[in-house]
């Protein structure tokens, strides 16, 4: 075995980290240790002169591991693997110490974090000991797509994707395209007709030739990886169509809320109460009337039905705001002469165009009344006889603080967004997770919004959270377009700190199979051992835990690799010994 | 049922007065920088929230809008441009109406018509009276007299005295505010002071300059009235009382002009938009205090016999002017203002006794 | 002299590391008794590493992963949320209390949650008192 020969390089962050820690005295004490060959302390060591400080050290003293004692490696463990490679040595053999976001920043002893830094770095050079290089590995991208879903978001993205010449597997579990969308009359806040937009959008995807429709389809379980996915398709629930395609995109988007659990709001068992979307079929009829047939002379828009409201949904749905202002301009112009009241608990008007709608809403003799949605809903009781109305709708005011009656003939409550029912089912057949109120989960919420933590997968829509039209349609292009620069490469990289079975040691109990969360491990029955598909390992490490003979190595956190880093960490403790 | 929302309040009050009650969407910068409003009497948003919600017996309740001087500060820092201060005009003229139990108050507020058939109609009368009096000049002055002392005593009688009384009822009778007797006694006080002085008005950031013009008409007017109608300035030979006439009238007439000036300016938050009530009352107080300044001349001068038909253009200007402008217009304000500031003590006296002050 | 514990803790990469880092970018301070240790996922902590760490001298061992819904890899929090009970029972049988081993979840954005944690466990360990297995087991290895 080689002889090891380590570096060591203690950072002072500018003043963020030598004010807090004597770098010099961690950068002393390391030179003491077995194998360490160098020891340095430097101003920037991410600058480009202290990166060609180590570049320079890796060629002069023939260094084979680095450790770099610095900021958290979720910042500049990159920064360094491209130094180590650009000096000719295998990434990995890298590691770092954090002694800024750990130690500097965060504690006010210099003594003791002087420690306390030494031992970090101290457990940084015992497992960078044990690291062995490991090499990158890519594969080839299959480009064709799937996209489970033909809402406005779905249709976008394959759009998209066919018109670059690439195909495109749309699957839709209805018979109908267009979604929700298609439910829609106007859209806010510039009053364009929905069914325009999707109707061109549809006549495009149907006659598109890259794009392969499966309507009435099912999806089951999907196996495979980023670049080479399968599956069978269930079409109505006899036929049976296999697919191959590289990327997924899933736009199952939304369910709405169904009001009748509320009790103070009636619905069902009061015929003019209706929800959202039964008022958007009135309209789009062209027919506003109360269920008697009569032209409603009241009509009463409650706001946030199910969201915002810690018995129901905690999110904010979103849309539900401008609709209900887009409602009172359409009833405004249907029927001049009514009375539109708007109970609300807050009015969000984020957007483009959307302030501006609801200044000039507000300016059509709309009342507003705002209630206290986390305490006091609002009651909806049928009207005595001398009411001359159908309803009345009792609020606690909360602006004037007086409890007041509301006349109504017809009350529209606008129902939040939710999960859809299949959620669950969509996210097991494809891998990817579900955040607590079942939208699925996004890889980064800021960073990256589009991607899962299944490469290859991508959600775009409502399925990911509430959002309007052209929210979805740009997240749904956004996946397209991140779909075809991978089509692009032609291939990828993937993980290569993945797990890897001994298959001397393993002796067959198949207990990482079960836990393996992303059925990545398979049974040779012929050998009797384990098979790590590295292709589909992510390299959590779950089954190395599990392994009851230590068979499983879990790439860059082995056993020795950890163990002995604790051993690091030990050897330098706060008391004086 | 009372509590019951009312969306055609606000396009009633439309027709008082200038502004949308569409534009405020009660974020409460008005009462914020309001220098006026209190913590227990709030205003103006909360008279703009019952507009918009049309709750008619809050508002009628609410003496707020009468402590209100108009300093025009919640309609220059107002973020959606509501026009807060104009708001409240209009909220007093409306409430002029509520009080007002004959209903003209309201007639001539939202009719210029009906106040222009009043206005010709009372013209008419004077000169029918000139007819009969066959236009002579000592007659006509010696009636005129008897007719101011008449018309005053009438008008308090049956007219201001019940409308007073019916705010009474409205803010404190049916709000159910049971003050302290002595309380009545003490604001008693308050009330005359403020009714000469409108010293709370000097809190208004708008510069005690118009305070001070303000308050010159009402000292001048009320001279005015108590010299022409008690003392019998047209016809007295006292030299003081003679001098003091000319002086009040001079104070009434000269600021007045000012006050016309600067409506037709619109520089002020006050002076941008005014209604028929607010011109109609500058002007007709111009002419009274005009015409009588002439009138009084040309008796000094021995001309008034040759020239009846001065004596004649002040009778009917007082005479629209007592009839139809004093009880149902802007005139009202004199007194409904000391007296919301009289009420406004009882409410807090009977917040204070009850332990919530 | 005052007892300064050391204690040893696991934090998985995605949510809890990234926690600890964001109570270091906003100076949150907390006790120096902590010493870090990143894994890709809390379901790859094994007994071994939480028995070696006390072997070793250390007073207490914390570990922290995603909320349970929240593992980047689906539920690699609830396999160690199970091994964590076992060994809770396995380490009281050694003689060690079971307050010295500490489970939590810190997501990416509660870095003060991770720091307040960290005081916790330095006072919770600190009234324990210093953990005997290292030395207990260097006398055993004399007498062997």
């Amino acid at each position: 075995m080689e002889e090891k020969r380590i570096g060591v390089y203690v950072c002072w962050c500018g003043n963020n980290i030598a004010l807090m820690v004597d770098v010099e005295a961690v950068s002393e004490e390391m030179k003491k240790l077995p194998n360490v060959v160098i020891a340095k302390n430097y101003k920037y060591m991410c600058s480009d002169p202290g990166q060609d400080l180590i570049i320079n050290d890796i060629k002069e003293h023939n260094l084979n591991r680095i450790v770099v004692a610095a900021c958290s490696p979720r910042i500049h463990e990159l920064t360094f693997r491209k130094a180590l490679e650009n000096a000719g040595l295998n990434p990995y053999m890298f590691e770092m110490a954090n002694i800024r976001e750990q130690v500097s920043w965060v504690h006010t002893n210099r003594e003791e974090a002087t420690r306390k830094a030494k031992s970090l770095v101290v457990g940084a050079i015992n497992k960078v000991s044990f690291h062995e290089p490991l090499d990158k590995r890519s594969v080839d991208i299959d480009p064709a797509t799937l996209i489970i879903g033909g809402g406005i978001s779905g249709i976008s993205a394959a759009l998209l994707i066919a018109d670059s010449g690439n195909k495109v597997y749309l699957v839709e579990k209805t018979g109908k395209l267009g979604g929700h969308t298609a439910n829609v009359d106007l859209t806010f806040p510039y009053l364009y007709s929905a069914q325009q937009m999707i109707d061109f959008k549809i006549k495009r995807l149907i006659n598109h030739p890259n794009i392969e429709l499966f309507l009435d389809t099912q999806i089951e379980e999907i196996f495979g990886y980023v670049g080479n996915f399968e599956t069978t398709l269930k079409i109505n629930t006899a036929e049976k169509v296999e697919l191959k395609f590289g990327n997924i995109i899933v736009a199952t988007g939304l369910k709405t809320f169904d009001p009748s659990g509320i009790e103070e709001y009636g619905y069902g068992k009061l015929p003019d109460v209706i929800t959202s979307s039964e008022f958007e079929k009135m309209l789009l009829h062209g027919k506003v009337q109360t269920k008697e047939g009569k032209v409603p002379k009241n009509v009463v828009i409650i706001h946030c039905v199910g969201s915002r409201n810690k018995n129901y949904h905690e999110y904010c749905s979103r849309t539900c705001c401008m609709t209900a202002l887009k409602y009172s301009n359409q009833l405004r112009s249907a029927l001049p002469h009514s009375n539109i009241f708007q109970v609300y608990a807050d009015m969000r008007a984020f957007g483009k165009g959307c302030e501006e709608f609801y200044t000039q809403s507000s300016r059509k003799d709309i009342m507003f009344l705002m209630f206290d949605q986390q305490n006091e809903l609002p009651k909806i009781r049928e009207a005595g006889k001398k009411d001359n109305c159908n309803l009345i709708v009792e609020i606690n005011e909360k602006l004037s603080g007086e409890p007041i009656e509301v006349p109504a003939d017809l009350v529209i409550l606008m129902t939040s967004m939710e999960a859809h029912e299949e959620a669950k089912n969509i996210a097991h057949a494809v891998g990817i997770s579900m955040c607590g109120n079942d939208f699925y989960i996004e890889k980064h919420p800021k960073l990256d919004p589009v991607a899962t933590t299944t490469d290859g997968v991508y959600i775009v829509g409502t399925c990911q959270g509430p959002k309007d039209i052209p929210d979805s349609i740009s997240q749904a292009e956004a996946a397209a377009a991140r779909i075809l620069a991978i089509i692009l490469q032609g291939s990828v990289h993937v993980e290569v700190t993945t797990a890897f079975v001994n298959e001397e040691v393993c002796c067959g109990c198949q207990t990482c199979i079960c836990v393996c969360p992303y059925t990545a491990i398979s049974f040779d029955e012929e050998k009797n051992v384990s098979v790590v598909n590295e292709i589909l390992c992510k390299g959590c490490g779950t089954c190395g835990s599990a392994c009851p003979t230590g068979a499983i190595r879990c790439r860059h956190f082995t056993d020795k690799q950890i163990l002995s880093q604790i051993e690091g960490l030990m050897s330098i403790t706060l008391e004086e010994v | 049922m009372s509590n019951r929302v009312n969306p055609d309040l606000k396009k009633e009050l439309r027709k008082f007065g200038e502004g949308d009650w569409n534009d405020c969407f009660n974020c409460g910068n008005c009462t914020a920088i309001c220098s006026l409003t209190e913590k227990d009497i709030l205003f103006p948003r909360k008279e703009i929230r019952a507009i918009q919600m049309g709750l008619k017996n809050k508002l009628a309740s609410s003496v707020g809008p009468w402590l209100c001087y108009y300093c025009g500060e919640c309609s220059e820092t107002c973020p959606r441009d509501a026009n807060p201060g104009e708001l409240m005009m209009a909220v007093r003229r409306y409430l002029t109406k509520i009080y007002d139990w004959t209903g003209l108050a309201g007639l001539f507020y939202r009719s210029k018509l009906a106040l222009f058939i009043g206005f010709l109609l009372v013209l008419i009368a004077v000169i029918a009276v000139g007819y009969v009096k066959g236009f002579e000049t000592e007659a006509l002055m010696e009636f005129g007299h008897l007719f101011e002392q008449y018309v005053i005593l009438a008008l308090f009688t049956l007219i201001i005295l019940p409308n007073i009384f019916h705010m009474f009822w409205l803010t404190i009778v049916k709000q159910k505010v049971k003050a302290p007797v002595f309380s009545y006694i003490t604001g008693f006080w308050h009330l005359i002071w403020n009714m000469f002085t409108q010293n709370r008005s000097l809190k208004c950031e708008t510069g005690s300059f118009r305070w001070l013009e303000h308050f010159l008409i009402v000292i001048g007017y009320l001279l005015l009235l108590f010299t022409t109608v008690f003392l019998n300035w047209f016809s007295t030979e006292n030299n003081f009382i003679i001098w003091l006439g000319y002086i009040v009238c001079g104070l009434v007439f000269v600021f007045t002009f000012d006050f016309i000036i600067d409506r037709l300016r619109k520089k002020r938050e006050v002076t941008k938009f005014s209604h028929h009530s607010d011109w109609l009352f500058v002007i007709w107080l111009f002419l009274l205090g005009l015409t009588a300044f002439i009138v009084r001349l040309f008796v000094d001068t021995n001309l008034i016999d040759n020239n009846l038909w001065l004596y004649m253009i002040h009778l009917i200007v007082i005479a629209q002017w007592g009839i139809l402008l004093v009880p149902f217009g802007k005139w009202t304000h004199f007194l409904y203002r000391s007296f919301a500031i009289y009420f406004a003590n009882l409410k807090k006296s009977a917040l204070k006794r009850e332990g919530k002050l | 002299m005052d007892f300064k514990p050391t204690i040893v803790s696991f934090l998985c990469n995605w949510c809890s590391y990234t926690g600890a880092d964001l109570a270091g970018t906003s100076r949150m301070k907390y006790a120096p008794n902590i010493r870090i240790i990143r894994v890709m996922c809390s379901g790859r902590i094994e007994p071994t590493f939480i028995l070696k760490a006390f072997r070793e001298g250390a007073d207490g061992v914390l570990i922290c992963g995603c909320h349970p819904g929240d593992c980047h890899y689906h539920e690699g929090n609830y396999k160690c949320l199970r091994r964590f009970h076992l060994i809770q029972k396995y380490i009281q049988q050694m003689g060690i209390n079971k307050d010295r081993l500490r489970l939590d979840w810190v997501s990416a954005s509660e870095g003060k949650q991770f720091a307040e944690l960290a005081d916790e466990m330095t006072e919770t360990i600190k009234e324990l008192g210093p953990c005997e297995v290292k030395n207990t087991m260097e006398k055993l290895d004399k007498i062997c």
